[in-house]
C-alpha cells in the first residue's frame, strides 16, 4: 500500500510537464485523464507485484479477523479454519446493490442533463434511475440491518 | 480582496455557527473518542452521506469542475463522475466491514488486517472497543 502511494505521487509529479504519449497527451502535453490512466495502471501493477513478492500469510494467523469480518471473496483456506462463512449470496447482493446504485446516480445526473437540453434519451436515464433505485431500495437494508446487528455486539 | 459587509455577516454566522455545534454537543463529545468522532455510531444515514459528499467538496471545486466543463466539454465531468463506484464500493462492502472491526479510522482498519496477518496485536483502540 506504502509502495502503491509512493509510485503515485511520483508518478503524478514526474506526469506533470513535457511527457508527450501519444493519445494520452493529443496538445502536446499530458492531460488530466491521461494522467489518471496513467497512475491508475501504475499503481495496480506495483500493487500486485508487491502482494506477489510478500511471504504469505499464516491463514491460523488470520482466523480472528476473519471471524470478525466475514468478508466476502478468495478467503477459502481461512475461511475453513474459521468454521463460519459470510451470508449466503452476499457477495452477489453487493455486487447487484452497487450496479443499482451507479444506475441511480449516473441515471439521474444524465438524466437531469439530458432533460435541460432536450435530449430524447432523457426519460431512458430517468428510467435507470428508477430501476437502480428500486434494485437498492430491496438490497441494502437488509444488509445493514444484518450489520447494525453485528455493531452493536462488538460494543 | 474587498470583502463587503454582507461577505462578513455570512462569515460571520457561518463561524458562529461551527463553534455554537461545538458548545452544544460538548458533553456529549466528551465522554469517549467514539462520540467524540463517531457520535456514538449512531447518526442516521443521511447524515453520514451528507458529511461523505461534503468532505469531498473543497472551496475550489466548483472552480475546477466549471474549468473542466470550459477546457473540455461537459463529458470530464465522468473526472468526477468516476468517484460513484468508490463511492458506491464504501457504501455496501467496505463501511460494513468496518462496522463490524468496530475501527474508527481507514488506517485503523488496515492495520489491523496487516497485524493479523503478521501475526503481531491488533490495534488497541479497536480491541477496547470490542
Amino acid at each position: 500500500m506504502i509502495t502503491s502511494s509512493l509510485t503515485t505521487t511520483l508518478v503524478t509529479f514526474a506526469t506533470s510537464d513535457g511527457w508527450q504519449l501519444g493519445p494520452l497527451s493529443p496538445g502536446g502535453e499530458i492531460t488530466a485523464e491521461g494522467r489518471i490512466v496513467i497512475v491508475v495502471l501504475l499503481s495496480t501493477l506495483v500493487s500486485l507485484v508487491v502482494t506477489v513478492l510478500r511471504p504469505r500469510p499464516d491463514p491460523i494467523k488470520l482466523v480472528p479477523f476473519y471471524k470478525k469480518v466475514r468478508p466476502t471473496g478468495a478467503w477459502g483456506p481461512v475461511r475453513a479454519l474459521a468454521g463460519v462463512s459470510p451470508k449466503k449470496g452476499e457477495g452477489i447482493a453487493v455486487i447487484v446493490g452497487v450496479c443499482g446504485g451507479l444506475a441511480m446516480i449516473w441515471g439521474l445526473t444524465l438524466g437531469l442533463g439530458a432533460w435541460m437540453l432536450g435530449h430524447a434519451w432523457t426519460w431512458t436515464a430517468f428510467a435507470a434511475a428508477a430501476a437502480g433505485a428500486i434494485v437498492v431500495a430491496s438490497i441494502l437494508p437488509g444488509l445493514l440491518r444484518e450489520d447494525t446487528t453485528q455493531g452493536e455486539e462488538n460494543r | 480582496m474587498q470583502m463587503a459587509p454582507l461577505d462578513l455577516v455570512i462569515l460571520g454566522i457561518y463561524v458562529a455557527f461551527a463553534i455554537g455545534v461545538g458548545f452544544y454537543f460538548r458533553q456529549r463529545a466528551s465522554k469517549d473518542p467514539d462520540q467524540f468522532f463517531l457520535a456514538g455510531r449512531k447518526l442516521p444515514w443521511w447524515v453520514v452521506g451528507t458529511s461523505m459528499v461534503a468532505t469531498t467538496f473543497a472551496a475550489d471545486t466548483p472552480l475546477v469542475i466549471t474549468g473542466w466543463v470550459r477546457d473540455g466539454g461537459i463529458w470530464r465531468n465522468w473526472l468526477w463522475w468516476c468517484f460513484a463506484v468508490g463511492g458506491m464500493l464504501t457504501v455496501f462492502l467496505f463501511s460494513r466491514y468496518w462496522r463490524r472491526l468496530g475501527v474508527m479510522t481507514q488506517v485503523e482498519s488496515d492495520r489491523s488486517t496487516c497485524c493479523a496477518g503478521c501475526g503481531g496485536a491488533s490495534p488497541p483502540g479497536a480491541r477496547s472497543r470490542r
